[in-house]
């Protein structure tokens, strides 16, 4: 089967994403890739993709869709209203779509990045160095090398298969931290830390840090108390790492995010753990961050976190005895019905 | 992602020890390593720490660190890059520096530079090596495009733009030669470590190297 789905409004920017490209890190290429690396894959694993497959990131809300071709879609990420042909539904959940049916997201109510995973292989995509990410800049990988605008048409070929109608996730910190205007994320300091003054590295773990609409996938950029650095702000280039805390010489945090260039000359005071990336790419402008100081040895326990957050929907046991068969929502005449599809041997 | 520094310094020694030791990361090909990284001083090793245990990953590069043998690959001979010498500011440049255009493409070309490290922008060289009585300081304003392929000063540093892009270098010319190039099964056309020197060429073979695709180039040894 070919699910086809047409972009009638991508919102204000739309993007084909996957987990990154790491091919061209030595080579000038940004890493790119969503930026809620926890919400795509959860989008994946809901209508049963593989890790890694490609999926659109939506910011902001306002998008619309329209089904060319039968689809299994889920929609992950901030928390937004979200119909089918005018219907509310849940997000986190994979929706069994026919031909004609409208997908809307309307604004954030919290949160700002969407996922909208659909099951199968995706066609017509641009591959560069194993990643389908869409970098702008070097104009590589997704449609085209370029965000997505009205009008296109995204195919995916999929065949009937087992899948996992929802993830019960609900309880993570990230849910709670998304509704939160203000977000706490954890910082391991360095490598760069000596280059701060010690009033420099309290007053960023002191005070909140406000998110401006000066922010994109490249970095985000804050203000709030001046950092200071001891002498110079200027450091032979080195490599930076996805949450790295750049402070320039104006003493205000950048955490460089997904599209960030790949090496860079500012003076970094920290870096966000991995396990909170999620977190800091939901922050919409105006929100507040604080970072909170951990220690090296906290790390492996962080990580262990987001393990369990993974994991959680294949070790759950309701889960895996749905396995056998498919359970989708369906939309018809403006009701919903839960569909059960059962695999049958040959006949 | 765990980093290993080395003196703060631009170095052509250092910069060796640097890639030696980024290549015999790549080499070992650790699971759950997406990717080793080098700069000017740095190696970077990215990782999954869901995927491969910190400490032990640490130990390896502490090892790979303290071998006693470094294991220096260098690259033979010498990447030729063409460049016609037509930018808009090379009479700027030789103004700047009191000398005449043919003086500028001279020195230009009569180095052998090292690219350092590529960053910045894909396919982007970092080179060493440039005379510095040509070093001239950027524009005031930059260009809001720049052609890929144009070769450019700012102040004491050389540089050649991979792809279109905005930037504040004195253009001196431009090289047919395509340094990143997506469509290409290697699509980048230099690495760190690499020797450079450029070649002023004319009109007439920088449209005949455009036509062939901008991907030959002679090496010298």
């Amino acid at each position: 089967m070919l699910a086809r789905i047409e972009i009638v409004s991508p919102g204000l920017l739309s993007s084909i994403q996957d987990r990154g490209r790491y091919g061209g890190l030595d080579y000038g290429v940004s890493e790119s890739g969503a930026m809620d690396i926890f919400a795509y894959d959860c989008a994946n694993e809901i209508v049963g993709n593989q890790k890694g497959a490609p999926a659109i990131e939506i910011l902001n809300g306002s998008f619309k869709g329209l089904v060319l071709g039968k689809a299994i879609i889920c929609v992950t990420g901030a928390l937004t209203e979200m119909k089918i042909n005018s219907v509310k539904v849940r997000l986190w959940e994979n929706y069994l779509l026919n031909k004609g049916d409208v997908i809307e997201l309307e604004s954030c109510e919290a949160g700002i990045r969407n996922y909208l995973a659909v099951q199968g292989d995706w066609y017509g995509l641009d591959k560069f160095l194993d990643s389908y990410s869409t970098d702008v800049k070097a104009k590589i990988g997704g449609l085209a090398g370029r965000n997505l605008m009205r009008g296109d048409v995204l195919t995916v070929e999929w065949e009937l298969k087992a899948v996992k109608r929802k993830l019960a996730t609900f309880d993570d910190p990230y849910f709670r931290q998304m509704k939160c205007g203000i977000k706490d994320v954890r910082v391991l300091l360095g490598p760069q830390e000596e280059a701060f003054t010690f009033e420099g590295i309290t007053a960023f773990f002191k005070g909140g840090y406000e998110m401006t609409t000066m922010s994109n996938r490249m970095g985000l950029r804050l203000k709030g108390q001046m950092i200071e650095h001891i002498e110079s702000p200027d450091l032979l280039s080195d490599s930076i790492p996805f949450g790295a805390i750049q402070i320039p010489g104006d003493g205000q945090p950048i955490v460089m995010m997904a599209d960030r260039q790949t090496t860079g000359g500012y003076t970094k005071i920290g870096t966000v753990v991995s396990t909170d990336l999620p977190v800091l790419a939901q922050t919409r402008p105006g929100e507040l961050i604080r970072f909170v100081k951990i220690e090296l040895d906290e790390l492996k326990k962080i990580d262990s976190e987001r393990a369990g957050r993974m994991n959680m929907p294949i070790q759950k046991k309701e889960e895996t005895e749905i396995l056998s068969s498919s359970q989708f929502t369906v939309i018809v005449n403006n009701r919903q019905y839960e569909l059960l599809v059962e695999e049958l041997g040959t006949v | 992602m765990l980093s290993v520094y080395f003196d703060e310094r631009i170095d052509d020694t250092i910069n060796s020890n640097v890639i030696a030791l980024k290549n015999r990361l790549i080499q070992m090909k650790i699971n759950g390593i997406d990717a080793v990284t080098s700069t000017y001083h740095t190696v970077s090793v990215y990782y999954d720490g869901l995927q491969v245990d910190r400490e032990i990953l640490m130990k390896m590069i502490k090892d790979q660190c303290e071998s006693e043998s470094p294991n220096h690959e260098f690259e033979s001979g010498l990447v030729i890059i063409p460049v016609l010498y037509d930018g808009e500011d090379i009479k700027r440049v030789a103004n700047h520096c009191g000398i005449s255009v043919e003086e500028v493409v001279n020195r230009h070309s009569n180095a052998v530079y090292r690219i350092y490290m590529l960053g910045f922008s894909p396919g982007f060289p970092y080179f060493g090596g440039m005379n510095q009585s040509i070093a001239t300081p950027r524009l005031k304003t930059p260009r809001l495009k720049i052609e890929a392929g144009s070769v450019g000063i700012a102040d004491r540093q050389t540089g050649i733009y991979p792809i279109e892009s905005p930037g504040g270098w004195n253009l001196i010319g431009r090289t047919p030669l395509k340094l990143f190039d997506p469509t290409n099964q290697c699509p980048f056309l230099l690495a760190s470590g690499q020797m450079v020197r450029f070649m002023p060429i004319d009109h007439k073979e920088f449209t005949r190297i455009s036509e062939t695709g901008g991907r030959t180039y002679a090496r010298e040894n």
